[in-house]
């Protein structure tokens, strides 16, 4: 356990990328500038929970709101092919979104310490990151034109069937498994019935006139 | 003698009090009953076959050891005398009778019962309550009736049977209460409309108070089930209130050990997520993604259904409610599904992932950490064909969505070769959509200065050729596009 660790805490998360098959956000470091904003991986701020949502929050809202009800229809037009201005959540978060104080507690008196990170760091590694910071910001987080949109089904076809007869034959054999139930056979036994016969129930015979 | 007669005139000497006219009418029926048989017996030696729209009469012998009464049934005009009359016993007998024509598997005589008119007195015989089989054959010939068509359904609600179910819903007698439950699933399966009128006729808590520990697992089937068509339908929804009112027993449902119940309980979920996002957030809040997604890798394919179907819709939500069905651990069963056996789940396995491909970028990374390529690469290769226009779907947003990095390791996962080939699909909107997924990866390239690469890869795996030939494709958009990647990437400068 080192003595020397300075923690620091968070003030807010500005961005998001991926590197090396990690996710990293930038964290805005409390009491210092955006000189000092470092890339700090996923695993980093599990003591931080409510900065990342809020920032995931800003992000859904910045970003033009998906119609899910739609079936997906994905620019087919020139779009396609026009370099657009980065959507939002690529770059640092558009206009300014006021410093919330990250440490409320919790309904149940759980102090989920939000805003501070638990992280032992010294500061030459901190000075490390800085230049990446620099360079990575334009580079790898990746501007395309179309919104990917979530879909609803579209088919619903093995959607069970509404209305269900009951049948007379008690002793039915339930449908394999694995087929889309149609008609439910109630498999209890009927206390009323009598014993039934196995045979098929539709080969009756008809009858003329009554008496 | 048949038994029927023996129990009758056994009856006759118990009951006698005032019955002299029904007790004629009883033994002019028995007596037709018993000419009948003997030509029954006649006959069903020489015909086998039943036209089909023939309600007349059928004889059901019973050869079980220890039984030899048999079954007679009536003819319409006997059943609407019985049920008209006020004879307790043809009473049960005609309602009966009614029963069974409507109980068989083949064309059961619903319009020519509903003709007869009695469907009002059917609905009587239900307040009947000291006289229990009564109420649960009438019960279920109603039942029965309300299964069909949406006018047969109309028929018995408008002869008044709604309250007259929802008060036997109290009943003491189980069976009569179970046959309720099963008519009101049929009758709220028909339409919102029903589904509605059954809510505000306050269906819901007496059927809720059905579900205890001490319920036995044939009736709660038919509770989970009816409870299940209380939550269907759309246009509109099921009201807010019922829906809290109904959520914590299908919830508690879900634990059940039947996979019935099991199964019905994840089909109301499935109903009720199939809707708005707050719709979608008052399941996500009850707590039960992770039963969902355990539920997902069942080995009851009549269980993995619907719970596939419910964590897909899920999906369809905001991020968070996305983000909450991969916190539940769905990315883990995922990729089972994308290899199952039947192919209607792979399908909705690839549409769930895609629409979470569709999610920001640290969905997509999950995507990837979970190790959801290489089935998704191996579907869009081998899958059927309705999976790969999911699996095309997914590609297509991830490549929308997905940073530079990632979509290197889309390309990297082998996903192109795939994808290129079914360029060949019959299917133009897939086509178009690939198109627009190569153009995203080019755009990736650019990015990286690897465009050349890229193009060198496209034709190594007979890309470029494809392109080239739906240059001339039939559909105008898909020639346009083709084109277009043509000329910006592959055309010498």
């Amino acid at each position: 356990d080192e003595e020397d660790v300075d923690v620091f805490e968070v003030e807010k998360i500005l961005d998001v990328k991926t590197e090396g098959g990690k996710i990293l956000y930038k964290v805005r470091w409390k009491g210092y500038t955006s000189d000092d904003d470092t890339w700090e991986p996923e695993a980093h701020l599990e003591d931080c929970k409510e900065v990342l949502l809020e920032f995931r929050k800003k992000i859904v809202d910045n970003k033009p709101k998906p119609v899910k009800k739609e079936v997906q229809k994905l620019s087919l037009n020139d779009d396609v092919f026009e370099a657009e201005s980065d959507s939002d959540w690529q770059g640092e978060t558009k206009g300014d979104v006021s410093p919330k104080k990250k440490k409320k507690k919790s309904k149940d008196g759980e102090d989920r310490s939000s805003g501070d990170l638990k992280k032992k760091m010294s500061k030459s590694a901190k000075l490390k990151e800085k230049p990446r910071t620099e360079r990575e910001d334009s580079s790898d987080t990746l501007v395309l034109d179309s919104i990917p949109k979530k879909r609803t089904s579209e088919t619903k076809e093995d959607s069970k069937d509404p209305k269900k007869q009951r049948k007379e034959d008690t002793k039915e054999v339930k449908k394999k498994k694995g087929e889309v139930k149609d008609l439910k056979i109630n498999s209890k036994e009927d206390f009323k019935e009598s014993k039934k016969s196995q045979k098929e129930k539709d080969g009756g015979v008809q009858f003329g006139s009554e008496s | 003698m048949s038994l029927l007669i023996k129990h009758s005139e056994r009856l006759r000497k118990f009951k006698n009090k005032g019955k002299d006219p029904a007790a004629l009418r009883r033994q002019r029926a028995e007596v037709v009953i018993e000419l009948r048989k003997a030509k029954k017996d006649e006959q069903i030696l020489k015909r086998r076959n039943i036209e089909p729209n023939e309600v007349g009469m059928e004889r059901n012998l019973s050869t079980e050891e220890g039984e030899t009464h048999e079954i007679i049934q009536l003819s319409l005009e006997e059943i609407l005398q019985g049920v008209n009359g006020s004879d307790t016993e043809l009473q049960l007998q005609a309602t009966q009778a009614t029963r069974r024509l409507l109980s068989r598997r083949k064309d059961p005589p619903i319009n020519e019962i509903i003709e007869l008119g009695i469907i009002p007195r059917l609905v009587e015989f239900l307040t009947y309550a000291d006289n229990a089989p009564l109420q649960f054959e009438a019960a279920w010939a109603l039942t029965n009736i309300a299964a069909g068509t949406s006018d047969h359904t109309k028929a018995v609600v408008e002869g008044g049977a709604l309250p007259a179910f929802i008060a036997l819903l109290s009943s003491p007698h189980m069976h009569v209460s179970e046959q309720s439950v099963w008519a009101l699933g049929n009758i709220a399966g028909d339409s919102p409309l029903y589904r509605d009128a059954l809510i505000n006729c306050n269906a819901i808590p007496p059927l809720l108070a059905l579900v205890s520990p001490a319920t036995p697992v044939w009736f709660l089937r038919n509770i989970t089930w009816t409870l299940s068509n209380f939550c269907r339908h759309k246009n509109p929804c099921p009201p807010l209130d019922a829906v809290q009112k109904m959520l914590p027993v299908l919830i508690c449902l879900l634990e059940h050990e039947d996979s019935e119940i099991i199964s019905d309980s994840c089909w109301a979920t499935s109903f009720l997520t199939d809707g708005s996002n707050d719709r979608i957030q008052v399941v996500v809040d009850t707590g039960v993604l992770p039963r969902l997604v355990e539920l997902m890798a069942s080995p009851e394919l009549i269980v993995v259904t619907p719970a596939l179907r419910t964590v897909g819709n899920v999906v369809t939500g905001t991020n968070e409610q996305t983000q909450a069905a991969i916190d539940a651990g769905v990315l883990a069963v995922l990729p089972h599904l994308l290899q199952h056996a039947k192919p209607t789940i792979q399908k909705e396995a690839a549409w769930m992932l895609s629409n979470i491909a569709a999610g920001p970028c640290w969905q997509v990374q999950q995507l990837i950490t979970c190790g959801l390529l290489p089935p998704l690469v191996e579907l869009l290769d081998k899958g059927n064909f309705n999976a790969q226009k999911e699996a095309v779907w997914a590609v297509a947003n991830f490549t929308t969505g997905g940073t530079v990095e990632q979509i290197v390791e889309l390309v990297q996962s082998g996903v192109l070769k795939p994808l290129l080939n079914l360029l060949l699909a019959k299917d133009s909107k897939t086509i178009l959509i690939i198109l627009d997924t190569i153009s995203n990866l080019f755009l990736a390239a650019e990015k990286l200065g690897e465009t050349e690469r890229l193009c060198l890869l496209v034709e190594r795996l007979g890309g470029l050729e494809k392109l080239e030939a739906l240059q001339v494709h039939e559909n105008k958009m898909v020639c346009q596009v083709a084109l277009n990647i043509i000329e910006r990437y592959f055309s010498d400068e």
